[in-house]
């Protein structure tokens, strides 16, 4: 049986756990506990532990989702996601420029850990006071860099469902050897 | 929508950042807000990430009335141009080709509109930005010098850090720094911003960086904060102490709910390390994804 895994992360609210949710084949395992203090404000529930989801194709293949928790605490759960992931993805709202920061730090703190294929899902395009995605890709990954941006709506099946292909195809292209 | 946002959330060296980095062109409007809910607006103009102009009223008179205080103009020769609705080029570069400014008062009018003016905005904590790239440039309003918007908010920074950054704002001390990846850029960094920029090799601490420098920590702090702010350096978080994550792998109610999930996700029995994922896995992945679209 061949598996690969995946981490979504990404700031609070960013749709990590919707993104899961909507491709899974399997009722998601959710931690979502409610939210306190600062991130109540943006949300009722939150992520505590981690989102997991799969789903199985061709019998003997799986392919893990698992979801990052909210706010960024960087704990060992953290470390032990990425540390057995083959690629992840950053989920971030467009409109929510004040955390375009964590996002940034979410990236430092993978990129000291792993060093595996990852893209940035521009989530909440739709919202008002939406950034472009190429500013959200400025603010984030700079210039010059091959990470690939791209839209992606977690409710809606099709559009998860597409970032996961090209998040694939970007894996395809930078780590498996002919 | 455009780059926009607050910036009490998001720092008025983050949005210049931004603006070079995308060598943006148009017109950036900063409303920072004053006492008694008083607001003042700022604009300021970028070609291709470069600030060329500064004004704080869009009527395209601000640098005319500057040339007639400083006597370096007539009022009736100001009003001539400011009639001219379609200069083909910077009204400082005319004034120059005319022989009615020379370089040096040129550079002396944009020194006041644009890096002191800009510094002067790094004080406010709070205000909204807004970035327009359809506005035309103000050709009235330019010298026809220009700086980078990255050197701008590391002077504005340099200048007005001290008492415009918030202590919570600065890099923890046992912060572990290192240059960012996304950085190729070529900016004029001074003596000390160049030392802290080498040791941040992603090992040494803000406080092991001032200890190798024998400088005071809030002065290494300082540093690090405008080399951070400008993209060039990042601060790497570190992993939160075990105490406090036994709390989220127990629940915050008291439930075990952290333990099984990871029980049911198959996380507790991993072993890590595991090579990549095959090409073969891949391509049936990607073809059985592509179906259901
Ligand atoms: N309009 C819109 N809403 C979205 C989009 N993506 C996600 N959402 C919504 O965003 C909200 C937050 O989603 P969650 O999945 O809870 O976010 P999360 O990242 O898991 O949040 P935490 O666990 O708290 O970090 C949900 O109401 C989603 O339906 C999008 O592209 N557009
Ligand atoms: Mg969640």
């Amino acid at each position: 049986m061949e598996v690969m895994r995946l981490v979504i992360t990404g700031p609070v609210g960013a749709g990590k756990s919707t993104f899961i949710h909507t491709v899974s084949e399997i009722p998601v395992v959710s931690t979502d506990r409610t939210a306190t203090d600062k991130t109540a404000e943006l949300k009722k529930t939150t992520t505590v532990a981690l989102d997991f989801g799969k789903f199985t194709f061709e019998d003997s293949m799986t392919l893990y989702l698992y979801g990052t928790p909210g706010q960024s605490r960087f704990d060992f759960m953290w470390d032990l996601l990425i540390r057995r992931a083959h690629a992840y993805i950053l989920l971030v709202a467009a409109h929510r420029p004040e955390a375009f920061r964590e996002a940034r730090q979410i990236v430092t703190f993978m990129n000291q850990r792993v060093n595996i294929p990852m893209m940035i899902g521009v989530t909440h395009i739709d919202c008002e006071g939406a950034w472009t995605m190429e500013d959200v890709q400025l603010a984030i990954v700079g210039t010059g860099n091959l990470t690939p941006v791209i839209a992606v709506n977690a409710n809606e099946k099709a559009s998860v469902t597409q970032s996961l292909v090209a998040l694939l195809e970007h894996y395809l292209q930078s780590s498996v050897p002919c | 929508m455009g780059i926009a946002g607050r910036l009490s959330t998001f720092s008025l060296a983050e949005v210049l950042q931004i603006l070079d980095r995308g060598c943006k062109t148009g017109l950036l409007t900063v409303r920072v807000s004053l006492e008694k809910r008083r607001e003042q607006p700022y604009y300021i103009w970028f070609r291709q990430g470069q600030i060329v102009a500064a004004a704080e009223q869009l009527d395209h008179k601000e640098l005319l009335s500057v040339l007639i205080r400083r006597g370096w103009l007539d009022y009736d020769t100001a009003s001539l141009y400011s009639q001219v609705t379609r200069l083909d080029r910077p009204l400082g570069s005319l004034l120059k080709e005319e022989g009615v400014l020379q370089i040096d008062h040129l550079k002396s009018l944009f020194q006041a509109q644009v890096p002191r003016r800009l510094g002067g905005l790094f004080k406010f904590k709070d205000g909204e930005f807004k970035f327009d790239s359809d506005s035309p440039l103000p050709k009235l309003e330019m010298t026809g010098f220009s700086m980078p918007a990255l050197e701008a908010a590391l002077l504005g920074l340099r200048t007005h850090g001290k008492t415009a950054v918030l202590i919570s704002d600065l890099p923890k001390t046992h912060s572990i720094l290192s240059q960012a990846i996304r950085t190729r850029y070529s900016i004029k960094l001074n003596f000390l911003e160049q030392r802290v920029w080498n040791l941040a090799n992603g090992i040494l601490s803000v406080a092991e960086i001032a200890a190798r420098l024998h400088q005071p920590m809030d002065v290494i702090q300082q540093v690090s904060f405008r080399l951070i702010a400008v993209g060039l350096v990042e601060e790497v978080p570190i992993m939160a102490p075990s105490a406090q994550t036994s709390m989220t792998w127990n629940g915050t109610e008291g439930d075990d709910l952290g333990g099984a999930a990871l029980e049911v996700a198959g996380l507790s029995s991993w072993d890590s390390g595991e090579s990549t994922v095959s090409r073969s896995f891949l391509k049936t992945l990607i073809d059985f994804l592509r179906s259901k679209l």
